[in-house]
């Protein structure tokens, strides 16, 4: 079949694309997680002005498409004379967003841990900061491990937003294709299914995960 | 120029925010009428039913919304002539139809056994065990997440402006090629959203609260 065919001639750099796209998203975990777990402590800190202040800054970017943080930041870094290339300003963008979404995702984790074990911690002298590494946050991570999958899940998708300030990624180069050999439909229909093959594969390692990590509790 | 007209600037984004709730609304009310024949045959003991129905819940939700709107677009128009609008429309209805789809689903399948045992023990038909016993509980679980979806989607709307959907970011983008600062016209657009946004999530959240109240007291 000719549709096979050309299928088979695109794939080579499609995939390349999909590697971009998944240093994308690795990039975007690198600086979201941590960012999140950040802003979740920030976000339940004793001080009221602290907690209110990046309580705001979370609704904000949960609240606005990221479209529009990556827009802010690609045409309006420059004005204030700092040049990021495309990849590290999606970086950044995408991160930012990454990071309020996995917040709530910490929080929850944390919360889960009860005020009896912070009690427990304190009378077996161990000091807040071991305890939260040694204690609360082994705990924590069990229950927010799913969540934090299927944020990724989500971000690879999103990266094709990347595809809007011209990074090379996997829906840059099947847009490319299309234009140059006007086979929109036949290009970006292999795009997309690699892009949902990639997700279907990764969501189902997901609810594999979530199912063990259930048995054993 | 002395300053910048912010009310003018306003003004000029914000008359993108009309297409911006119709693409919203038009692809939350299609992707709902769509998803529940899908969720139907989702959650059906039938095979012919189920498996092509969880193809297409998967396959929309795993490609990406913008893959989606520019295979529509540029792939489709050739075909049938589309403008931007109903090309966006109809990928955000699509993409819409499969999410509201798999939380009906959850919906469904989380009606307690018992309840339709219990109605089928009644003597109920099979019609009136969904339609009245169990549709009714199921739209209690799956309203609240299909609520908050409502600002997913407000938000994945903004991807119609890179197909040329005239909505807040291509006012944006209009603005700033005329020569405004982008950080000041993007975060007008970002302001604009959260004025639609907020209030939606608030609501989300008070459907959710009266319904978990509503179930703890039945």
């Amino acid at each position: 079949m000719i549709f096979f065919e050309t299928w088979i001639e695109w794939l080579p750099d499609l995939l390349l694309g999909l590697g971009v796209s998944l240093a994308l998203t690795g990039c975007v975990a690198l600086v979201g997680f941590p960012c999140g777990l950040l802003l979740a402590l920030l976000t339940s800190h004793k001080n009221a002005v602290v907690r209110a202040i990046f309580i705001v800054f979370v609704e904000i970017f949960r609240g606005i498409p990221l479209l529009a943080v990556i827009y802010l930041l690609y045409f309006g870094l420059p004005d204030a004379g700092i040049t990021l290339s495309a990849f590290m300003t999606m970086v950044v963008a995408h991160g930012l967003n990454q990071a309020a979404y996995s917040s709530e995702v910490f929080r929850a984790g944390l919360l889960h841990i009860g005020l009896g074990q912070r009690e427990a911690m304190a009378s077996l002298g161990i000091t807040p900061t071991k305890g939260f590494f040694h204690v609360v946050l082994p705990q924590a991570l069990r229950a927010i491990l799913g969540p934090l999958m299927s944020l990724l899940i989500m971000a690879f998708q999103s990266s094709s937003l990347a595809y809007t300030i011209g990074v090379s990624e996997l829906t840059s180069r099947a847009f490319s294709i299309g234009a140059m050999s006007f086979q929109y439909l036949e290009v970006l229909a292999l795009a997309g299914l690699i892009y949902a093959v990639v997700a279907i594969a990764s969501s189902r390692v997901v609810s594999n995960v979530e199912e063990k990590l259930k048995v054993n509790r | 120029m002395s300053g910048i007209d912010i009310a003018g600037l306003f003004s000029a984004i914000g008359s993108g925010l009309t297409i911006t709730i119709v693409l919203t609304v038009v692809s939350y009310v299609v992707g709902s009428v769509v998803a529940i024949p899908l969720a139907l045959a989702r959650s059906s003991h039938v095979r012919v039913l189920r498996w092509p129905a969880i193809a297409i819940i998967d396959i929309c939700r795993g490609i990406p919304p913008l893959v989606w709107l520019l295979l529509i677009y540029y792939g489709i128009s050739p075909i049938i002539a589309l403008e931007p609008l109903p090309a966006a429309l109809i990928g955000l209805s699509l993409i819409s139809a499969a999410y509201l789809a798999e939380n009906f689903r959850a919906g469904i399948d989380n009606v307690h056994r018992g309840q339709r045992e219990a109605a089928m023990a009644l003597g109920l038909t099979p019609g009136n065990q969904f339609w009245r016993v169990v549709a009714p509980q199921a739209i209690n679980i799956a309203l609240p997440p299909s609520a908050s979806y409502a600002v997913g989607l407000l938000k994945d709307s903004a991807k119609a402006s890179i197909i040329g959907v005239a909505d807040v970011i291509f006012m944006a983008q209009l603005e700033v090629s005329r020569g405004t600062p982008a950080v000041l016209v993007f975060s007008i657009a970002a302001l604009l959203y959260l004025m639609v946004g907020v209030p939606l999530s608030y609501f989300s959240r008070h459907v959710d609260r009266v319904i978990r109240t509503k179930m703890v007291t039945v």
